[in-house]
């Protein structure tokens, strides 16, 4: 029993310490891409969503790897702990992306302008409990 | 949210719509401050575009190739006439304006205008502007 315990407090501490090394490398790579696209910022947040999506498939495999017999409180802490490390970015980064595009050719106060929409609306929709990242 | 364990089960499971919802939560709080950034940088940078802007435009497009006194007094003259910024735009603000179009230095306005003032009406160079705006009518006119 204490064994199997152990085994399940070992198995958190690997995936967890396997995504928290995997955003150290997910960070040096943006910061890689924003010095290789310094003008081409939309490359570079495109680039970023991309190494994001790589790296939460590589965090779905290593978690396969380790939990083959998962339980159900190993898939909680997983989804709770793990997954959000890596996958924060990835919204992020598509978020960016799109809001930066749909402003490319707006003059300075359009911008501010969007900038505070977008804020408003954030936080709007997370008071209102609608998760979606939606570019205003 | 995160720290309600009673309620993990139902929200982080696999196939559940909400099993992303960690993450959305900590990309919510990144986008906020990147958005905080943006509005913060944005809020100093007119100042500095107002500043760096004329000088890159006008710097090397036109000059103002006679007296300073004579731009001075077109400037006092669209001051007192009230016809920019229907009249609220002030004297300093005029003869910066000209100063960095026409790549001159204005800044000792006052000066020049007492010496304005010394001269004969007749001596003004807006009277020689209007006169010779005339003659060019008048010319064309015929």
């Amino acid at each position: 029993m204490a064994h199997s315990k152990l085994r399940i407090i070992s198995k958190i501490f690997t995936m967890k310490n396997f995504a928290s090394n995997l955003e150290k490398r997910m960070i040096k790579t943006f910061a890689e891409h924003e010095m290789m696209y310094a003008n081409h910022p939309f490359q570079n947040y495109h680039q970023n969503t991309e190494v994001c999506s790589i790296a939460i498939q590589e965090l779905k495999k290593e978690y396969n790897r380790f939990s083959r017999n998962r339980t159900l409180n190993e898939e909680v802490i997983f989804y709770k702990e793990c997954y959000p490390i890596i996958a924060k970015w990835q919204l992020y980064f598509h978020y960016i992306h799109q809001l930066e595009q749909s402003l490319f050719i707006s003059y300075l106060e359009l911008k501010i302008k969007t900038y505070k929409n977008c804020m408003v609306k954030l936080n709007s929709d997370f008071k209102k409990k609608n998760f979606y990242f939606h570019v205003y | 949210m995160i720290n309600d364990n009673k309620l993990d089960q139902s929200i982080f499971i696999e196939g559940s719509l909400n099993n992303t919802i960690a993450a959305e939560f900590q990309a919510f709080i990144l986008i906020s401050k990147y958005l905080n950034q943006k509005i913060n940088e944005f809020k100093t940078q007119p100042d500095r575009q107002m500043v760096t802007q004329p000088k890159v435009h006008f710097n090397h497009q036109l000059n103002w190739s006679s007296a300073l006194s004579k731009c001075v007094e077109i400037c006092y003259a669209l001051y007192l006439l009230k016809v920019i910024n229907n009249g609220n735009a002030t004297l300093k603000q005029i003869t910066e304006t000209f100063g960095q179009s026409l790549n001159v230095d204005l800044s000792d306005y006052a000066q020049s205008m007492k010496y304005i003032k010394k001269r004969k009406r007749d001596g003004l160079f807006l009277t020689e502007m209007s006169n010779t705006l005339f003659s060019f009518i008048s010319h064309s006119n015929q």
